[in-house]
């Protein structure tokens, strides 16, 4: 019996994503048992992000070419400000006209919290199947997004004192190492451009196995508006700008529509820090995890639907052009 | 440059180059692993690159060769055992519970009938093909003290590692399941293993402290060459005729597990009369972890080679 599993992956708009995340999150809901048996299963299959991550990185920066290492950090910086940019506008748009409180049980710093703050790991396997190498290495400087740092700073509940400096580090680390193992042997290069596929499935799967679905409901229709939210502004706003940004047409900005699964930390680091925010926090990360399991979900999709929305275009422009000619 | 060729010309280097790499940085520079995030998640992750490991290994054994992996790894882990058991029963009728040379019979038999299944599985992907790494589902019950428990008589029924069991076979069950469903999948996992090799060997080298050799002293070194050389050239022999059949294979488990560092703590509190041995056995547990990951990938590619010239 033969099932084209592969062939699926690929028919689907960011199947090789969507799909392994999905089955990781319906097992982790129903079947959370399952992944904690212990030894190698639990250390894939539960516990391995930041191990598959890191193996992941290694795969993109040897992609990236030395000749093409100032792209990814002009992309990475463009997407982390445009992010920074529309979250903070939204955050403080919404105090401004609705208060403290918010709108629809959404409050300003929640706002704030989930759209300043993006998947690296989402983003970098979409970058991988929709844009180039630099794209991907654009997660290096994205990554500053990917914890509490930018919305404190957006707060200004801390000063500019607290850089996460290690934490950037650590993410570069991979990356550096790939690039230059990359660079010098080609035969590396080879190598993991054949295991990325492999790792994206694993890496998806794994952080669709941190994911609930009880969480989504128990949030409410809060969540979902906040995630749509994270999904149309910081989704397809920035790509829009982005896309003006670099004169060129690309779905990948709308890469960063989402939001990660550390956010759902964020409110209750807050909190510690000013105790007026203490009450809502245990509500905000509700709405935050339920925003991350949606976008994590549909921002793929949206990416692959925007990618053959452009690609659909240029074809047709292409062929005017042609009758143009002709 | 050629780095990954020149690595791959070195006997075993894949595993042990990466593997020392890892144990000198954590020796040296321990706090350079630990800076968080996804450098750490990456540098300590073995369990996670070991089960990316097998899922890959998995997907590479077919459909009608299920019960070979099964056959050949109740093979290995039943000449492990019965060599560790000998050797500790030997000495313990020879010399006493004191040993010899600062050898216990208790801590023989730690050492001795337990196997680092990432090294096993490593090699055999290299060396051997998809039913052997596949072995690894039945050898990796001797991965934790309960053989250790049973040859020291210090266990009842009740404590079957069932669980630790399952959780090595997912991996491999998913990788074959994947694996024979679709083709194209076969072929990916399969590309992506040389890949994951390296790292693991570098997680796993990157929890070794290489002062523990020295710690251990000489009774910590002959532990690690006992164990190499008994299970690991005894495991070669006896495989081979057993399975009438001549590859190196058998040479794969002549390792000692980190796991095994933990085994005597664990049968001293099962069994008070052996608790004065626990704590000098964990040290020499320790170095021989080191030093059979070192030697045993040696071991059994110069072994391939002498078994290919023959």
């Amino acid at each position: 019996m033969q099932v084209k599993v592969v062939k699926l992956f690929n028919r689907i708009p960011g199947g090789i994503m969507v799909i392994p995340l999905l089955v990781g999150a319906v097992i982790n809901t129903f079947f959370p048992a399952v992944l904690n048996i212990g030894g190698f299963t639990t250390g894939l299959l539960k516990s391995g992000t930041s191990c598959l991550m890191g193996l992941f990185l290694i795969c993109c920066g040897s992609s990236i070419s030395i000749k093409q290492v100032g792209a990814p950090l002009y992309k990475g910086t463009i997407l982390t400000v445009l992010k920074f940019v529309v979250g903070v506008a939204i955050g403080w748009g919404v105090q401004k006209v609705f208060g403290e409180a918010g709108i629809f049980g959404i409050t300003p710093v929640v706002l704030i919290a989930v759209i300043t703050n993006s998947s690296g790991s989402i983003y970098a396997t979409l970058a991988a199947r929709f844009g180039d190498a630099t794209d991907v290495g654009a997660v290096s400087v994205l990554s500053i997004n990917d914890g509490p740092f930018l919305t404190m700073v957006a707060l200004g509940a801390t000063g500019m004192a607290d850089i996460p400096f290690m934490a950037l580090l650590a993410t570069l680390m991979p990356i550096i190492i790939g690039f230059v193992w990359g660079n010098l042997d080609e035969d590396f290069k080879d190598l993991c451009s054949k295991a990325l596929p492999l790792v994206i499935i694993f890496l998806s799967f794994v952080l669709g196995a941190g994911m609930s679905f009880f969480t989504v409901i128990e949030a409410g229709i809060s969540g979902v508006i906040l995630g749509a939210v994270v999904l149309i502004f910081s989704g397809l706003l920035v790509n829009f700008i982005y896309c003006l940004i670099l004169r060129k047409k690309t779905a990948v900005g709308a890469a960063v529509g989402t939001a990660a699964g550390n956010s759902v930390a964020t409110p209750a680091a807050i909190a510690a820090v000013d105790s007026t925010f203490a009450p809502h926090a245990d509500m905000a990360t509700a709405q935050c995890s339920a925003a991350c399991v949606m976008t994590a979900i549909l921002c793929p999709i949206m990416v692959a639907f925007l990618d053959r929305l452009i690609k659909q275009k240029d074809k047709k422009l292409a062929s005017v052009t042609e009758n143009a000619e002709a | 440059m050629k780095i990954l060729k020149t690595i791959q010309r070195i006997p075993g280097g894949l595993m042990a180059v990466p593997l020392l790499i890892g144990a000198f940085i954590n020796t040296v520079f321990p706090q350079s692993l630990q800076i968080g995030g996804f450098t750490t998640g990456l540098f300590t992750g073995s369990s996670a690159l070991m089960g990316l490991f097998l899922v890959c290994s998995g997907a590479s054994i077919r459909f009608n060769q299920v019960g070979i992996p099964l056959y050949k790894g109740a093979a290995l882990t039943f000449i492990k055992f019965v060599l560790g058991v000998l050797v500790g029963w030997g000495v313990q009728m020879i010399f006493g519970r004191e040993g010899v040379l600062g050898l216990t019979p208790f801590v023989l038999i730690a050492a001795l009938t337990n196997s680092n299944g990432a090294i096993y599985s490593t090699l055999a992907s290299q060396y051997g093909d998809a039913t052997d790494v596949g072995a690894i589902s039945i050898l990796s019950l001797n991965d934790g003290p309960f053989f250790t428990m049973i040859a020291l008589g210090a266990t009842g029924l009740a404590d079957i590692p069932l669980m630790s069991l399952v959780a090595a076979i997912v991996p491999i069950l998913v990788g074959f399941i994947l694996g024979n469903l679709d083709d194209d999948i076969r072929k990916l996992l399969e590309s992506g293993v040389t890949m994951v090799i390296p790292f693991c060997a570098f997680a796993l080298g990157a929890s070794m402290n290489l002062v523990t050799i020295l710690q251990a002293g000489f009774s910590g070194i002959l532990l690690g060459l006992l164990v190499v050389i008994i299970t690991g050239l005894g495991g070669f022999l006896i495989y081979n005729i057993l399975l009438r059949r001549k590859g190196c294979i058998g040479a794969a488990i002549g390792t000692t597990a980190g796991n095994a560092i933990a085994t005597p703590a664990a049968v001293a509190a099962a069994d008070v009369s052996l608790a004065p041995f626990a704590a000098a056995a964990s040290t020499q547990i320790a170095a021989a972890v080191i030093i059979t990951a070192l030697l045993c990938p040696l071991l059994v590619a110069v072994l391939n080679k002498y078994r290919v010239k023959v």
